[in-house]
């Protein structure tokens, strides 16, 4: 489903963010990257959403090369994804509702589907009493929740969730962990970046270790170990 | 696109401008202002006009007939005179009529009226004022009139008294003519430009919107056409506003323009009333269209997420 074969990525300044990664995700895994901030998690994530491409090697996702596609075939490649940022990415002027409805209008779904699934989403996070608050007016966690909220209301194959549980208290973020494996268990591919040891540890799925850009461990049920 | 979609769009650009009221108030003030400028360019240019005109249509030329210069001679040359394209206007003062206008004007003047009597024969000339259509053309007309033919006739020409009031005349509007085209033309381009910033202010300090919608999947055209719709929104309150602004100026300021040019200034309140739904509709296309284009091309940079 995910195919790195020798990517890097390089930014202005000759700042090698990612280097000769190679690494297959199969369809319906569950996969950890772990390793500190700056070892190159969030890079690897953008590439596979196309918010940039890489500078050398070939990405493959769903069977394209996302490395040469087209701009126009962008939004389609993203509504296949979801995606819980590390900074939430929500709309400021839209409530929790509309974050979340806007998602699912630009998938051109109806307004019907729109209507029965958000209640269920923002249960599902917990957020059903937020939904017509704006962002500012919720703390780090709840809008992290939102953003997952998001990500899953367009029912995505791949969701990639990166530093989803950095503004929550444990006992949030173990909930959030056993709510992305049994999004995984529905089948839809998970890939989680984190450097919280905890919830890698108790996943017990794969883990792809990073450092400096580049993977320094792939181990099937591994642990957190850095 | 489908028209569910915009139905989505036009409700998420209107929800995005009551959202950002203060944005959008910022925004609507500053086309308003354009468009105040660009009407008043409009009006000054047309007083400007009127105000030429009307010191153009003072301007005549006067030929004066001998006395013994029997009418129908006259009629023939007004006659004559009224075949020219240049003509606008001729007009014929008999002796008799002249002698009846120099008395009306004088009636209170005794010693005036007296040594008229004295006289016992009418001493005053037949006359006819010409108007030339433009003041270029009087010298052509002169020239007409210069003919061998009607030589006997005609006693005298005051054109060359009244030859450098009308050469500055024409010289003076000529000019404010150009100075008020180019001027109008810089405040447009000014006013313009102003527009423009403004929008693409206005798109800037909402540029991470740009990218989170381009990243959750949305299309170039589902992401530019809710800004589109408050571009649209802006320019329909912003030409509103200025309608609102314009009117009772108008009204103030009409009635003192027309007593000033004493009955050939045009009332710019009946022009602006009779033409109502022209300026309503002109107002509405300009500031709609700058609002729109503005948006559209402030909002290009940002897509390339």
């Amino acid at each position: 489903m995910i195919k790195f074969q020798n990517v890097s990525k390089i930014y202005p300044g000759d700042i090698a963010a990612l280097s000769d990664i190679n690494l297959e995700i199969k369809p319906g895994e569950f996969v950890s990257i772990v390793g500190q901030s700056g070892a190159g998690k969030t890079t690897l994530a953008r590439l596979i959403t196309a918010e940039g491409r890489p500078t050398s090697g070939t990405l493959e996702v769903f069977g394209q090369d996302v490395g040469k596609m087209s701009r126009r075939f962008f939004p389609r490649h993203r509504r296949k994804i979801g995606v819980v940022f590390q900074d939430f990415k929500l709309l400021p002027k839209r409530t929790i509702y509309e974050n979340v409805s806007f998602a699912m209008e630009v998938c051109d779904m109806s307004d019907e589907i729109i209507k029965k699934d958000i209640p269920h989403l923002l249960g599902l996070v917990g957020l059903s009493s937020k939904a017509n608050q704006f962002p500012q007016e919720l703390s780090g966690g709840e809008q992290q929740r939102a953003s997952l909220a998001r990500a899953l209301a367009h029912k995505p194959k791949i969701l990639i969730a990166d530093e989803p549980t950095g503004n929550l208290d444990s006992l949030m973020a173990q909930d959030i962990v056993q709510l992305l494996l049994k999004i995984n268990h529905l089948g839809t591919t998970v890939i989680l970046a984190t450097h919280n040891k905890d919830i890698v540890n108790r996943a017990r799925k794969r883990v792809i270790a990073l450092k400096d850009g580049k993977i320094t461990s792939d181990k099937e049920m591994g642990g957190y170990n850095i | 696109m489908k028209s569910n979609s915009l139905g989505r769009v036009i409700k998420f650009g209107a929800t995005g401008f009551w959202r950002n009221i203060w944005l959008s108030v910022a925004t609507i003030i500053i086309i308003t202002l354009c468009l105040l400028i660009f009407s008043s360019l409009v009006i000054l240019n047309t007083l400007t006009n009127t105000a030429i005109k009307s010191a153009q249509d003072k301007v005549d030329i006067s030929v004066y007939f001998k006395t013994l210069v029997q009418e129908p001679q006259i009629q023939s040359i007004v006659y004559d005179l009224e075949e020219l394209p240049e003509t606008k206007s001729v007009q014929y003062i008999s002796r008799k009529q002249a002698l009846e206008n120099f008395t009306e004007l004088h009636k209170d003047n005794p010693v005036i009226l007296e040594s008229l009597e004295e006289l016992q024969e009418n001493p005053l000339r037949a006359t006819i004022n010409i108007k030339a259509n433009d003041p270029v053309e009087y010298p052509s007309l002169v020239s007409f009139l210069g003919q061998e033919k009607y030589q006997p006739f005609i006693e005298k020409i005051n054109y060359n008294d009244n030859k450098p009031v009308i050469d500055k005349l024409i010289s003076i509007s000529n000019t404010v003519k150009k100075v008020g085209l180019g001027v109008s033309a810089v405040f447009l381009i000014i006013s313009l430009i102003m527009v423009f910033n403004t929008v693409r202010l206005t798109i800037y300090s909402r540029r991470e919107e740009i990218e989170i919608m381009k990243l959750v999947g949305a299309t170039n055209w589902y992401t530019r056409w809710p800004f589109l719709i408050e571009g649209i929104l802006y320019g329909f309150f912003a030409s509103v506003a200025s309608l609102l602004i314009l009117y009772p100026i108008l009204r103030q300021i009409s009635p003192r323009i027309t007593s000033f040019f004493g009955g050939y200034g045009q009332d710019l309140l009946a022009y602006f009333v009779s033409h109502l739904w022209m300026i309503i509709a002109l107002n509405m296309i300009v500031a709609i269209f700058l609002g729109a284009i503005s948006s559209l091309i402030a909002i290009r940079r940002y897509l390339k997420v």
